[in-house]
Parts: C-alpha cells; structure tokens; sequence
C-alpha cells in the first residue's frame, strides 16, 4: 500500500516528505502535501470502477471470440449439411438412372430372352441336323 | 436375279449364311451392352458434375458467410474498443474531478478530508 501510494505520488508531481521523531508531528511518518493525498485517494476511490471497465472490456472481447467461433461452427455445420443434402440428392437420382438402365436387362424381359434362347436352340438344331445329314 | 435364284444361293451357303447372322447377333448385343455401359457412365459423370457444381456453390456461400462472421466480429471489436476508451476517458475525467473534490475539501472543509481518508483506507486520524 505505502509503495503503491509513494509511486503513485512520485509520478504525478505529488510531494511527500519524511517526519523523524520529534519532529512536529504526533509520530514518525511520511508527509503527503494535499495533491499527493488527493490523487492517492482519488485513484483509490476509483480503482473498483477502473476493476469494473477491465472486466467488463475482457468479457466482452471474450464473448465476441466466442460468437465468432459459435458462428463459424455454424456456418460449417449448415455447409455440411448441404453437402450431405446435396450428395444424398446426387446419389438417389444416380441410382434411379442406373436401375432404369438395368431394368431393360432386367428379369422383366426374361420371357424375350426365354422365347429367343428357344428359337435359338432350334434352329441351331435343325441347322447341325441339317449339316450332318448332308454329309451321309 | 430372282427369288429362286435367292433361294438357291441361300440354300447352297446356309452355313455362311448362319454364321453372318450369328455375328451379326453378337455384334448387335455387344453394341446394345456398350451403350448401356455408355449410358451408365454418362448418368455418373452427369451426377458427379452436379456434384461439383454444387459443392463449388455451398463452399461459395460458406466463404461468404464466414466473411460476413468476421466483418461483424471486427465492427463488434470496435464497437468495444470505443466503448472501452469512452469508459476510461470517462473514469479519467471523474478522477481528475475526485483529486479536485479532495483538493478543495483539504483547504476548505479539513474534517470532510480527514472522515474520507478514513473512510477510503480505514486509517485512524491524530491530532
């Protein structure tokens, strides 16, 4: 306290002085002139409102850093979230393409596929009797 | 060349015949699969691409509103830097009138100077 008060005093031009034993005065001491008293007390009346303005200066740097990380968050979340949307969308009318593709080689047609087997397999037939009974 | 001729002529190279019909079958069928294939592949890189446009249209209004994040976080830090110099220009006007106040009780009223430096720092007064 009596360091605080001496710089204080020392820097804005206060004067202060040393009292001895004996010397007019009740007890040994330092002296402040009013200026140096005056600023001290000044500067210790206001040291909560001083306390006050720090902090409410630090909170809020503090919950704007914090809103900006909230945002950001949230900006990236919505963004993934399109993606994903985006993707899913993509994806589904992909497939929806694709099986319209397979479906005409699906099982659908498997009775064209079965008559033309059939067809197949008899005139081959009839062509190999065809052929090796020409050779007799 | 009559149909007789035709039939003839058939009848004579019905295996070469067969065979060309064969191959023709096979050609067919394989131009049928390729463009299934290329039908496939063409619904895939369509798909990829609207995939790209969209994603190259997200991540643009992503950055956008990431820009937007910060221009406000730098106006709300300004907003306090100011606040927070009014605050301190404030309090260093109301010390300067405080140290006045003390200043003027001193000289003019001693008891008033004396009961605040006990009452601010808890200190017992001498005569």
């Amino acid at each position: 306290m009596i360091l605080l008060m001496l710089s204080t005093a020392y820097a804005d031009e206060g004067k202060f002085t040393l009292l001895g034993e004996n010397e007019p005065a009740p007890f040994e001491g330092v002296l402040f002139d009013p200026t140096a008293t005056s600023k001290i007390l000044s500067e210790y009346s206001t040291v909560d409102m001083n306390c006050d303005i720090e902090v409410e200066y630090q909170l809020d740097i503090q919950g704007t850093e914090f809103k900006l990380q909230l945002d950001t968050a949230a900006i990236r979340y919505q963004s993934l979230a399109a993606e994903h949307k985006l993707m899913v969308e993509q994806k589904d009318l992909e497939i929806v393409k694709l099986q319209e593709t397979i479906k005409k080689q699906s099982p659908l047609n498997k009775w064209w596929w079965y008559a033309g087997g059939i067809a197949s397999g008899v005139v081959i037939t009839y062509g190999a009797y065809r052929a090796f009974d020409g050779k007799r | 060349m009559n149909v007789v001729t035709i039939l003839q002529f058939a009848k004579k190279n019905w295996k070469e015949i067969l065979i060309v019909i064969c191959l023709l079958l096979v050609i067919g069928k394989m131009r049928y699969d390729y463009s299934q294939l290329e039908s496939a592949y063409v619904t895939t890189q369509e798909s990829l691409q609207n995939q790209i446009a969209g994603l190259q249209e997200i991540h643009k209004e992503e950055l956008e509103k990431r820009e937007a994040a910060l221009e406000e976080y730098e106006a709300r830090l300004g907003e306090i830097e100011v606040r927070y110099e009014v605050s301190r220009e404030e309090l260093e006007v109301l010390k300067n009138n405080k140290e006045k106040e003390y200043i003027r009780q001193f000289t003019g009223n001693p008891e008033l100077f004396i009961e605040n430096i006990e009452t601010v720092f808890g200190f017992k007064y001498v005569e």
